[in-house]
């Protein structure tokens, strides 16, 4: 998958997860860019991408990404590869 | 006795994980959330205690226990907020991402928006409370203090700077306020959450954030 076609889909999730009309991520965003984006919010957007992609995170994934750039390319390399 | 906990005590801490929790109801607030039995939500304790990830109060590398005849009688857990780089709520959150399915998830999604209402933020920098425990039949000589007082020597012993101790608590546990108090902690802020729905969840709709100040 295209790295904009990803964040166009990534985009789409996160609005409905955080119920905002436009959300925009950039490979740099964290949490702390996002208003609405805490602990339990966190759960239901990764638990959410997993269902979109068809994907599951390994434990040391999840736990390495610093930004949303870090979750994109997992999920580009889990689309690769399967 | 008080030492570390090791993975020999995971049984226990799981029980001590899961009173806390109840807050002296019968209510599991994983449980309700989740939808879950209290054997799943023991199975999966077990695996989360088991990858050990330290920051949060799911981890036995966290935890100190008080013996008594070679058993297990009391628990607390602590860390310093934020010291991985990550808030611990994100590690917790990660790690419960991670252990269950994403459906499981999903369907809990808008209980999980509800119990944002009484979310407290924990504070980078403070040593953080969990998980006090006590076996019923222990009760009454200060354990839990003991424990929290171990924690912060621990702590300051290897070298760690923090001016604060913060616990949180579901407000109807009285005796649990009153430990603390006599503890030297006293009531920073209350949450309280508007949704009735609440007690669906949680047995009691205020949060409370105690907190200590520690004099150097």
């Amino acid at each position: 998958m295209e790295e904009k076609e990803l964040y166009t889909e990534l985009n789409q999730i996160f609005a409905a997860v955080l119920k905002k009309d436009k959300v925009e991520l950039e490979p740099t965003t964290t949490a702390a860019d996002i208003s609405g984006w805490d602990s339990l919010t966190h759960m239901i957007l990764m638990g959410s991408v997993e269902k979109h992609f068809s994907i599951k995170f390994k434990l040391m994934e999840i736990m390495k990404f610093a930004n949303v750039g870090d979750m994109a390319t997992c999920v580009q390399k889990k689309l690769a590869n399967k | 006795m008080i030492r570390k906990a090791t993975l020999a005590d995971k049984d226990f801490l799981i029980t001590a994980i899961i009173e806390a929790e109840k807050s002296g109801s019968d209510q599991i607030s994983y449980c309700s959330i989740f939808s879950i039995s209290e054997t799943q939500l023991r199975e999966m304790l077990s695996n989360i205690l088991d990858e050990d990830v330290q920051g949060q109060e799911l981890c036995i590398s966290d935890f100190l226990v008080a013996e008594e005849a070679g058993e297990p009688v009391a628990a607390c857990c602590a860390w310093i907020e934020n010291e991985t780089g990550m808030a611990s709520s994100l590690i917790k959150g990660n790690l419960l991402t991670y252990f269950m399915d994403s459906e499981t998830l999903l369907n809990a999604a808008p209980l999980l928006r509800l119990m944002n209402e009484i979310n407290i933020h924990r504070e980078p920098g403070t040593l953080q409370i969990e998980a006090v425990y006590t076996r019923s039949d222990m009760r009454g000589k200060g354990l839990g203090t003991d424990l929290i007082n171990e924690h912060i020597a621990c702590s300051q012993a290897t070298g760690k700077k923090f001016s604060k101790v913060q616990v949180q608590l579901l407000g109807n546990n009285k005796n649990a306020v009153k430990a603390y108090e006599k503890a030297k902690f006293i009531l920073v802020e209350e949450k309280t959450a508007v949704n009735p729905d609440i007690f669906k969840l949680l047995p009691y709709g205020t949060k409370l954030l105690m907190e200590r100040k520690l004099n150097y």
